[in-house]
């Protein structure tokens, strides 16, 4: 018996170095994988979308491939509300393969506006997390995670009204101008039409107008919107205050309406 | 009288080239573990305490291989292979925990699954132990063949 026992010892011995040897140089190589994520850029799609690109730089110089490479990204706002989560999928990364991963992410900004329309008014940071998940050496699932930060622009932010101003003929009031202006801290121009409508003191609808829009990324913009008014229309001391409400239309998105009081 | 006397120093030669053997045994394994450790550093950076880990578990390690060795021939050589082995397993089933590895650098966060690692160590732990019962079996039907007490 003491030849099949020694023989034991033996292979346990031989199957412990293997698996040691297997450790150390796993752990080795997951140290040095390059692993490098690039500048994230927003851009604006032809479709009216806003895509998040994210390079991701993999440098595989280790002895093992790197098998089902799944990114995934998702974008929370600032209260945490998950906003948008997208996976990229790369079936293997060989050894000695030096990998460039552009992982888009698309933020619907139709949605974004519909969800989470303080985005179109107030400058709030994403907090981004992007997890990617590999197969290291057929045995170890390994995921690798990082978060960060990107500041959002609003598109309207201090989106504000002027004071009304009349033109009159006569005894009545033919029409009503307001001065909209706002920041455009967006990573994309803005170009579309913004649809208003003015209402008096008592809620009643006195006029609309659309007046087109073109705001540049990151410039303040100022239009004049102007109200014609019938003749009928009621006296200027009840056009002394009410509020108007705004509608803005691009191909990008829609948001509205935003109410705003003048007067 | 001179049998006696035979047998005594043949008994003191035989334990002193035991304890060279194993002190030899010792150092070896623990120059192995010295020669290794610089290259366990840099992982310190994301596991702390692994050095220390590693530490006790080779101080343990040794204890154990000693006695066993030092009583070699004897019951007890037995009962320290069966505790060696068990020692493995159960070291192995304390640090594996729920078999997911986390480490943090900066802000990036590793996970990694070692569950089938794990599974695979304490397999080899549990051929360790079977070798040691068997050892033990063996050692038992030697001494009740020759009739000497165990």
């Amino acid at each position: 018996m003491n030849v099949p026992i020694r023989m034991l010892g033996i292979i346990t011995l031989i199957f412990w170095i293997i698996l040691i040897a297997f450790i150390a140089s796993a752990a080795y190589a997951i140290k040095d994988i390059n692993f490098n994520v690039g500048k994230p850029e927003f851009a604006p799609t032809p479709s009216g979308d806003i895509k998040f690109s994210l390079p991701l730089y993999i440098d595989n110089t280790v002895y093992y491939d790197l098998k089902g490479f799944n990114i995934t990204t998702v974008v929370f706002s600032e209260n945490d509300h998950e906003l948008v989560k997208d996976s990229t999928f790369v079936p293997v990364i060989s050894k000695g393969q030096n990998a460039t991963i552009v992982h888009n992410v698309t933020l619907h900004a139709g949605q974004l506006a519909e969800r989470n329309p303080q985005l179109m008014l107030n400058d709030t940071e994403f907090n981004i997390v992007v997890a990617a998940g590999f197969d290291f050496a057929e045995l170890m699932p390994t995921q690798l995670s990082t978060n960060f930060t990107y500041p959002w622009g609003a598109p309207f932010h201090n989106l504000a009204l002027g004071l009304p101003r009349y033109s009159t003929t006569g005894p009545s009031i033919t029409q009503a101008a307001l001065t909209l202006s706002f920041d455009n801290h967006a990573a994309f121009d803005i170009v579309g039409a913004v649809s208003a409508k003015i209402y008096d003191s008592d809620g009643k609808a006195l006029a609309e107008s659309q007046t087109p829009i073109a705001a540049p990324m990151q410039t303040h913009f100022t239009v004049e919107i102007v109200f014609p008014l019938s003749a009928d229309s009621a006296p200027e001391s009840s056009l002394a205050e009410g509020h108007v409400e705004l509608f803005f239309s691009t191909p990008a998105f829609e948001y509205g309406p935003v109410v705003i009081p003048y007067g | 009288m001179a049998d006696r006397e035979k047998a005594s120093r043949n008994r003191i030669k035989d334990l002193s080239s035991r304890i060279a053997i194993t002190t030899l045994k010792a150092v070896l394994i623990y120059l192995i573990y010295y020669a290794v450790s610089p290259f366990v550093l840099p992982f310190q950076t994301f596991i702390p305490g692994l050095a220390e880990t590693i530490e006790i578990f080779i101080m343990v390690y040794i204890v154990l291989m000693i006695l066993g060795d030092l009583t070699a021939g004897t019951i007890y050589n037995c009962f320290f292979n069966v505790g060696k082995a068990l020692f493995v397993i159960s070291y192995l089933l304390l640090l594996a925990g729920d078999g997911v590895f986390m480490a943090s650098y900066q802000n990036f966060s590793l996970t990694a699954d070692l569950t089938l690692l794990y599974t695979i160590a304490a397999l080899l732990g549990l051929l360790g132990l079977a070798k040691a019962v068997l050892q033990t079996i063996n050692f038992m039907s030697e001494r009740a063949e020759t009739g000497i007490k165990p």
